[in-house]
């Protein structure tokens, strides 16, 4: 049982152990809070960004659009929440550590950029070439561990072995090259794993023949031949370009002084050729020369096969294969046209799925479900293989109504895209699913007895869209009480790329989850108090609608909670009222907040910003605005379909040119 | 060879009104330049080490922390008691607060603003967020001159480390030694450090079959890199600035690598000195990776590696120890777990996580107290082996500075006023132990400036420019 502080003027701030009555410390807010706070409210807290600002956070943060409570921007936002969803408050048994708060300032501008007031069209001067930031990007653990399987045939993962990857807050995908500062640690690992990568491929005269034929049967007189021949098939793949015949020769020489060492053997030889490759800039970075744009010198055109490597860790995070290698050197990359055709057909690969199902696993607070553990006590119907069904569950739907569906269900919203990702009236179950729902869940004669994942309409007066699924509920819950304040910030800074800034001046409590009575009364307090209201007026209404769903992602209608002074338990009506900020009109259940928040004009553009960021491998600057035009707009004209956005990104400046080395 | 210290106080006591004719004894004087004329061992090394979840001094048992009595006549609490053994090698350094992870001042996570402030005195970029870039931790800084020529410039290792909703991966919330360009990873696996650091010749490695002639694997290894130096190396022509400083930073890290090869080819084994290669332990069940699996609450719980916890953090410490003593780096650092502190404590028979004592099940200050007893009995181990440590004439404790810290005060409320900060080692003339030091409520940070000081570093601030970071002085360390 968990007991936290007492929220400030709470009566029960000091029957709580450990903490003494004491003066409310909201009583020492800042004067810079206080006057952005006297702007209709938390508005002048709520950054809506065109950027990423990987400087520090200045406090207060500045207003970024129109006051009145409404949309105080244009979209391609920052997500700023930590994975899992965020708790603007600190403290107790909700866990410390995932706290809200927004990075930089809101978006001024450069050139031409517009400063997100609220959902203007200014419209921007593209014409010219502008790709933003393009900095050197290396091969993530999870790319690392597929180009080696794909450049070798290993499939051991020693990406394993390598130290952990930074898990950056603005890019949600491990992959900010701007996070990627190599430790004497990390190279240190490569190299060793280099050494056992090759020692496998070379460990025996089998393996060694996958390298080229001629190593199936090697002499002494043909050895130098042999070991020419390999590095002149390897190294053009494992350096993704074009190989000269002198950078071929130093691999030649470098094999003879190492085959010329005592105990050197052809095998090992060999396998110091890979090894060097492995540790090369050529295959560890992804090195964009770029070809020259006329009358502009300071963008290149991306092309050939730097174009393939883009491609190909996008669709597929792995190395182009021979077909994409093929296409390059055919000259089919060259031009945007070429560059869609091959994105599509890409798309159209199942190898694309993985890369969505990836996204999604970092998106959305799912990843733990696989090992989620609740008090059985509390709710003995949950186990971790629950938790991993229901995984599984919003990736295939996911993945179904992005890949499959082409039926509109979920009017006015077309087949495939996200606002009908975020309403649509059916999911995937499978025979242990069904029971631990209850047939209640779906539609009325639904019964499943399939072993694997099978599509079920839902009880659309329960469950509508993504964020009422079972795992969503159950990943966005720490330990067994909802928090409608964590659910609430996930679909603000995740959903509509809004940030608010931890208060600074005084350290917020979460309430005592078990002083009694529902989620909504408890959190009552402190969006009543005048310093906690401004920002929560806007963070709650859109997690409280989600207390229908509990911490195990069942439907409830009551909630059962007990009154600490008479031990008495109660059943009370949970309401579940809430409205979505900048969207006219108030929901009285999730059903309706989903409806809500899909006609927010924010929705679209963050979900296009999250893509950008992790196509782009990055984070989003003032130096994107025209990107994300490009990318809003196509999004926009697509009707938020996703396979066209994901080949939108391919038409914009930032996949196609580079800044100039 | 046990030191033995007289405070003047007892020396005058004891004289009563007798006066002293005999010569006044180098061992009754610390801090004063002995009369025997031995010079000074100088600093050498920094040990840095972690442990989460600050010290227990409030709740309803009291405080199990502070020391009670002056300043050089102290009886330890129940926390640091286990330290006894070496309380006149110990400052209990109390007073510094940590300005930099002040929430009421600067928008920082609770325990966040601690880990990344600990070391760097920088200030948390908003929760999440890590530090400015250019705001390294002290070890770093000194680095450079103090490991020079040797293998490591430094060596980070952390036992049961990533826990909860870090997921193993490296965060705000587990990391605590920054370079220039970010945070460090540490070394998690004592199997593969071991084999790293006292593996054999060129360091080890399976692989690269070269026969049984260890300068062949080396010349093999040698040849490999070289070539590899070459390719960052002209290839950074080719580049704009921006990706030429991004392959130049790993061509930094490449070469010192280079270079560990060749001080470990041309450089014999340390002779005469306490450098003895450590026992290989066998921490069969112990996943240094296991916090990959982690939840976010620490429901997850990893028995068998947590039961592990305490042999391997004792075969980290032998390993830290004689990474120091075979002059394998002059910089070092070990970290208890994280922030997140989410495994449990079989051999102490608690089953819950270290943070759902501090706060997630009610602050429960006895089992707090438990756990910050085992974490000094760990300090007191790696003391005694610092001080076992024959460096020609001194012990490797008298040419080393430990620093022992946490990333908070006060675990229910987070509080980070009278960190629970120890410091350890030197001789008399670079560090005057023995003491329990009040230090007033001054900023953290002028602890890490004078440590740099101490050092031979020279500068007048370090960390966050809006917090005082002057040296200290008076009290002092030395």
């Amino acid at each position: 049982m968990g007991k936290i502080a007492a929220p400030c003027g709470s009566r029960s701030a000091g029957r709580v152990p450990g903490h003494a009555r004491g003066p409310c410390k909201a009583t020492g807010v800042s004067l810079a809070l206080v006057s952005a706070l006297a702007f209709g409210g938390c508005v002048g807290n709520i950054n809506s960004q065109n950027m990423d600002d990987g400087g520090s956070s200045t406090g207060s943060g500045s207003s970024s659009g129109s006051g009145g409570g409404k949309s105080s921007g244009s979209g391609g936002g920052t997500s700023s929440g930590s994975g899992g969803g965020s708790q603007s408050g600190t403290g107790g048994s909700n866990g410390s550590g995932g706290s809200t708060s927004g990075t930089g300032s809101g978006g001024s501008g450069g050139g031409g950029m517009v400063s997100g007031s609220g959902g203007s069209t200014v419209s921007l001067d593209c014409s010219a070439k502008a790709p933003g930031r393009s900095p050197l990007r290396r091969l993530t653990t999870y790319e690392y561990n597929n180009t080696i399987r794909d450049l070798l045939g290993d499939t051991m993962n020693p990406g394993g072995s390598l130290p952990a990857q930074v898990d950056s807050k603005q890019n949600l995908f491990g992959n900010d090259a701007d996070e990627q500062a190599p430790s004497s640690l990390l190279v240190e690992k490569y190299q060793s794993v280099a050494e056992a990568v090759a020692g496998r491929a070379t460990a025996s005269t089998t393996a060694l023949g996958k390298l080229h034929t001629c190593a199936s049967n090697v002499t002494t007189a043909n050895e130098e031949s042999c070991a020419r021949m390999i590095a002149t098939t390897l190294a053009p793949r494992a350096y993704r370009r074009t190989v000269p015949t002198s950078e071929v020769d130093e691999l030649v020489a470098m094999f003879k002084d190492i085959r010329a060492l005592s105990g050197a053997t052809f095998a090992s030889s060999v396998a110091g050729m890979i090894e060097a490759m492995l540790q090369a800039p050529d295959f560890l970075y992804r090195i964009e020369l770029g070809q020259a744009v006329s009358g502009n010198s300071t963008v290149k055109r991306i092309a050939g096969r730097e174009m393939a490597t883009r491609l190909s860790y996008l669709f597929w995070q792995t190395m182009p294969d021979a077909a994409l290698f093929q296409a390059a050197d055919g000259g089919m990359l060259d031009t945007s046209d070429g560059v869609k055709q091959q994105a599509q057909k890409m798309l159209d690969d199942q190898k694309s799925h993985a890369m969505v199902a990836f996204f999604f696993d970092n998106l959305l607070p799912i990843p733990d479900l696989s090992g989620l553990t609740r008090d059985t006590t509390v709710f003995p119907k949950w186990s971790s293989s629950i938790g991993a069904s229901m995984r599984n569950e919003v990736q295939r739907f996911l993945e179904y109504e992005i890949f499959e569906n082409t039926a509109q269900v979920a009017a006015p919203y077309a087949a495939g895209s996200w606002q009908a990702i975020l309403t649509a009236p059916y999911t995937f179950v499978d025979k242990t699913l069904f029971a631990y729902y209850g047939s209640a869940t779906f539609a009325s004669g639904t019964n499943v007895t399939a072993t694997s994942l099978t599509k079920v309409n839902l009880n659309t007066s329960q469950r509508l869209g993504l964020l009422t699924l079972g795992g969503m509920a159950a990943g966005s819950t720490i330990s067994s009480n909802t928090n409608p304040v964590l659910r609430g910030t996930f679909v603000l800074n995740k959903l509509m790329c809004k940030n608010i800034e931890l208060p600074v001046g005084f350290t917020p409590m979460a309430p005592d989850p078990y002083s009694g009575k529902t989620a909504r009364e408890r959190y009552s307090k402190h969006s009543e108090s005048a310093s906690c209201r401004p920002c929560h007026q806007f963070i709650d209404p859109m997690g409280l609608p989600f207390e229908n769903y509990d911490a195990v992602g069942m439907y409830r209608e009551t909630e059962k909670w007990t009154d600490m002074t008479t031990n008495m338990t109660y059943n009370t009506q949970i309401d579940a009222s809430g409205s979505v900020l900048g969207v006219d009109g108030s929901a009285k259940n999730a059903i309706e907040l989903v409806q809500l928040l899909a006609k927010s004009p924010d929705v679209g553009n963050c979900f296009a910003s999250h893509w950008m960021r992790f196509a782009y491998g990055r984070s989003l600057t003032d130096g994107d605005a025209c990107n994300q035009q490009t990318v809003d707009n196509a999004f926009k004209d697509a009707g938020y379909n996703i396979k066209q956005l994901l080949l939108t990104l391919t038409q914009s400046d930032g996949f196609l040119y580079r800044t100039a080395q | 060879m046990t030191r033995f210290n007289l405070n003047r106080r007892t020396v005058i006591k004891g004289a009563g009104s007798i006066a002293i004719a005999l010569p006044w004894l180098e061992v009754m004087g610390h801090g004063r330049k002995a009369r025997a004329q031995t010079a000074t061992t100088p600093l050498k090394r920094l040990v840095t080490i972690y442990q989460p979840g600050g010290a227990v001094r409030s709740g309803t048992n009291g405080d199990k922390y502070t020391p009670t009595g002056s300043e050089t006549s102290f009886t330890l609490s129940p926390i640091l008691a286990p330290l006894q053994p070496m309380q006149s090698r110990i400052i209990v350094a109390d007073g510094f607060n940590l300005k930099c992870g002040d929430q009421s001042m600067y928008s920082v996570e609770q325990h966040q603003g601690g880990s990344v402030g600990l070391f760097t005195g920088a200030v948390q970029q908003g929760s999440g967020n890590y530090i400015p870039k250019m705001s390294p931790s002290i070890d770093q800084v000194l680095a450079p001159s103090l490991s020079k020529g040797k293998s490591y410039s430094s060596l980070q290792f952390a036992v049961r480390w990533a826990t909860g909703k870090s997921h193993g991966k490296l965060s705000p919330m587990n990391a605590l030694y920054f370079s220039d360009s970010g945070a460090i990873p540490p070394r998690l696996d004592p199997q593969d450090i071991f084999t790293t650091l006292f593996g054999s010749a060129g360091g080890g490695g399976a692989g690269g079959a070269s026969g049984s002639d260890p300068n062949a694997a080396a010349k093999r290894k040698k040849s490999i890199l070289d070539f590899v130096d070459k390719k960052y190396d002209g290839l950074k022509a080719k580049l704009g600035t921006e990706d030429r400083a991004r392959l130049d930073q790993h061509l930094t890290q490449l070469r010192d690598l280079e270079n560990r090869i060749m001080i470990s080819t041309t450089t014999p084994p340390a002779t005469g000195s306490g450098c003895k290669p450590p026992m290989k332990v066998d921490t069969a069940g112990y996943n240094p990776t296991s916090a990959l699996n982690a939840d976010n609450d620490g429901k997850v719980k990893d028995l068998d590696t947590d039961m592990k916890i305490p042999t391997v953090g004792q075969f980290m410490m032998d390993m830290l120890v004689m990474a120091l003593a075979c002059d394998k780096t002059a910089v070092i650092s070990l970290q208890w777990t994280d922030t997140e502190a989410k495994h449990t404590f079989p051999w102490l028979n608690l089953p819950e996580h270290h943070h759902y004592y501090q706060h997630d099940g009610g602050f429960r200050p006895t089992e707090c107290t438990q756990i910050q007893t085992w974490y000094s009995q760990m300090h007191l181990a790696l003391l005694q082996k610092m001080q076992a440590v024959d460096m020609g004439g001194h012990s490797l404790l008298d040419e080393s500075m430990v620093l022992f810290g946490s990333e908070l005060a006060d675990p229910p409320s987070h509080g980070k006023n009278n960190m629970p900060f120890l410091l350890a080692g030197g001789t008399s003339g670079t560090m005057r132990t023995g003491r329990w030091v009040k230090f007033g409520g001054v900023p953290h940070n002028r602890l890490l400036t004078t440590i740099l000081n101490m050092f031979g570093d020279a500068r007048t601030s370090f960390g966050d420019s809006r917090i005082d970071s002057s040296a200290l002085k008076s009290p002092s360390l030395v």
